[in-house]
């Protein structure tokens, strides 16, 4: 195996004219560009970055509460209604959710989803208002496989989470630290295809639906 | 000529001609034609940055192509410190055995699939098949694919070729003995059969295996772009995560990545952005209650490393959006089998000759118009037309190329550097030729030429030549 490692490294140096393998020096500068890593090109748009995030949500089929901070337990338990659903779900983590008291009225499993999941609550770690994507990051009691095996995905947003561009996300997960956890999961939209006749079908293996509940208060 | 060129060469003429005549494959490329091209048309002019964006991921793809030996070694850093592993593989065949020993390591019997183009690349179902393994694609395109015994004919698309009622009558040949009894035929009806039946298979896998869009140096996570959630459900459920990934996919760090993320679901589907990015890295963490024990990933060079340094390194940057095909005439007329190999379109046709071999797939880089679109509306600006002429060149310096065509070459070679000559020889057919189609301004018929005349008028030349008429107008001012 190793062998083959060397093989390969050998060809792509002795392709590049390098000859030599890279000396510590130039590994150093390649490092180095990686820590100063700056944003690049952006797409420039002045509105705000509310109404800029949920007017791209709403575009990839996403639908949004705006809510306050005490409001959370009633408009999940008002948005399954609505849809005929009991109010039971498995729930992430963070911030808001966590500092959240859950009433006996209600149902939260705290772990995995399973292939009969019907509902997750999830916290977003940030969210861009460039393309209305939410950042979803695992962790000890956040497994990914809440985003995807359910029908219905919601989603809290604490308002101040919300980022111009990509990039800002990743600051904001450099600096906690999760940016190098398992999984980063970028969600915008529910799930889709287009792979019977080009045309977009909802559902295609993860959530039907995604709804938000965002944050204004916290 | 040896005689595999030869095959190779009825080979792609007779499935080209095969797909031409092939009405529900037509009736299906019918369909996607122009969706594709005018969604991103629609995104592209939303976005007055994107030239700019592009130029920025072209320059990032150079930088990484010129160190890349480095940037392997700093991303097989990132894997190792998230407790992960990283394999190299030289060749298709020692990625495979790399794969399916992981898997029989582990006793794995049901194995998901992401999609992943490297793995076809590969041929790895066979193997994993042939090892016991019960292997299924869950991309709902490639799961298409895989029930009809096919490959995928689009990068991005796997089924494009598929209409309908192809689906419905594989979904129910396929589904009728595990209870789903209905045929259904409406589009909603067949996504979620399909749903339900994956969702099955997503659980009780052993092993999941996807591609990678992009492998990121700065925290050793690979990155998968999809639609359907289905990459997501193969990379967190099962037991063991492998990825199977070309060894040109890094990128140096996650900025590097945002701009590159900017211009791939642009080109390769309109969208924005697609609706699950994905950066995985390493197994569960120590504190996780979920995710793979175990997290490999096997690198594959397959004669990329050669490409480098050379005339056709550009073609590396390719990340493999799919826009080239959507834009191609050639592709649009015969889909995506009849290029005889897993990439297809115009990036097919450079790369297929790239890794197999020169002398394989001779007509894929002639199987072109010239026209220039796939170099106009590529992310990374390849300049794919020129590499076409590229191996057009080299055919012919090697001398691949057809005996009588280079033959008539060189008659005319020899001719046109004797201008003289030339304009006598020529004056005749181009008179007749005037006269023939005086009337109509086109020919409909030409000797020898029927094979253009077939479906298509000749335009019949003005009847004096370019020169003669110059030196007439010289003589009458």
């Amino acid at each position: 195996m190793n062998q083959a490692r060397d093989q390969i490294l050998g060809t792509i140096r002795k392709s590049l004219a390098a000859g030599e393998p890279r000396t510590l020096m130039r590994l150093e500068e390649l490092r180095s560009r990686i820590q100063h890593s700056r944003p690049q090109v952006q797409p420039e748009f002045d509105d705000d970055l509310l109404s800029r995030f949920c007017q791209k949500h709403v575009a990839v089929h996403g639908t949004y509460d705006r809510i306050s901070v005490e409001q959370i337990e009633s408009a999940v338990v008002k948005h399954l209604a609505g849809m005929g659903l009991d109010a039971q779900w498995h729930l992430g983590s963070g911030p808001l959710l966590d500092a959240t008291q859950w009433t006996d009225s209600v149902f939260v499993y705290r772990k995995g989803a399973d292939k009969d999941t019907k509902v997750a609550l999830s916290e977003a770690v940030a969210a861009v208002a460039e393309t209305g994507t939410l950042v979803v990051c695992s962790g000890p009691a956040v497994p990914p496989s809440q985003n995807y095996l359910p029908d219905d995905h919601l989603i809290v947003v604490d308002r101040r989470c919300i980022v111009r561009h990509m990039e800002d996300a990743w600051a904001i997960l450099r600096e906690s630290g999760v940016a190098k956890g398992r999984a980063i999961n970028l969600i915008t939209g529910p799930s889709k295809t287009g792979d019977i006749e080009q045309t977009i079908q909802y559902g295609a293996h993860g959530p039907r639906r995604l709804h938000l509940l965002i944050v204004e208060d916290a | 000529m040896s005689v595999s060129t030869a095959s190779q060469r009825v080979e792609f003429q007779e499935r080209a001609r095969q797909a031409l005549q092939d009405t529900s494959l037509q009736r299906a490329l019918a369909k996607a034609r122009g969706g594709f091209v005018d969604h991103r048309l629609d995104a592209i002019e939303a976005l007055p940055e994107f030239d700019a964006i592009r130029d920025a991921a072209r320059d990032i793809k150079n930088h990484v192509l010129a160190n890349l030996d480095g940037y392997l070694e700093l991303y097989e850093q990132q894997v190792i410190e998230n407790g992960g592993q990283v394999h190299w593989a030289r060749d298709a065949d020692e990625a495979c055995q790399i794969v399916a020993g992981i898997c029989k390591d582990v006793g794995a019997k049901t194995v998901t699939k992401g999609k992943s183009m490297v793995s076809e690349e590969m041929h790895l179902n066979p193997v994993l098949e042939a090892a016991g393994m019960t292997v299924v694609e869950t991309d709902l395109g490639e799961y298409i694919v895989q029930l009809a015994g096919e490959t995928p004919s689009h990068i991005i698309a796997p089924a494009v070729h598929k209409t309908r009622e192809q689906i419905t009558d594989l979904f129910h040949e396929h589904h009728s003995p595990l209870g789903y009894t209905d045929r259904v035929t409406q589009r909603e009806a067949l996504v979620n059969e399909a749903r339900s039946v994956l969702r099955e298979r997503f659980v009780t896998a052993d092993v999941g295996i996807t591609g990678a869009n992009f492998l990121v140096a700065e925290t050793g996570a690979n990155v998968i772009v999809t639609n359907e959630g289905n990459g997501d459900l193969t990379s967190c459920l099962p037991r063991v995560h492998i990825v199977t990934a070309g060894i040109e996919k890094v990128v140096p760090s996650l900025d590097d990545l945002s701009v590159l993320l900017r211009v791939l679901a642009r080109s390769a589907t309109g969208q924005e952005f697609s609706a699950y990015t994905s950066l995985y890295s390493g197994p569960r963490r120590a504190d996780d209650i979920e995710g793979p024990e175990a997290y490999h990933v096997v690198l594959l060079d397959n004669g990329r490393s050669r490409l480098l340094g050379g005339q056709y390194q550009p073609m590396l940057r390719c990340i493999r959006c799919g826009a080239c095909l959507n834009h191609c005439p050639v592709y649009g007329s015969i889909g995506g089998h009849a290029y005889g190999w897993v990439y297809s379109g115009p990036m097919g046709s450079v790369l297929t000759p790239l890794l197999n071999g020169f002398d394989q797939s001779l007509d894929l880089p002639n199987a072109c118009t010239l026209n220039g679109r796939c170099k106009e509306v590529c992310p990374v600006r390849i300049p794919l037309s020129d590499l076409l002429l590229k191996h057009r060149v080299e055919q012919h310096e090697r001398r691949l190329s057809p005996g009588f065509g280079r033959f008539l070459l060189g008659v005319w070679a020899w001719l046109a550097c004797r201008p003289r000559l030339y304009q006598g020889v020529m004056a005749l057919p181009l008179r007749l030729m005037y006269l023939l189609g005086r009337r109509r301004g086109v020919l409909a018929w030409l000797p020898g030429a029927g094979g253009w005349t077939g479906s298509r008028d000749f335009p019949a030349p003005a009847g004096r030549s370019f020169m003669r008429q110059w030196q007439n107008r010289k003589v009458k001012s």
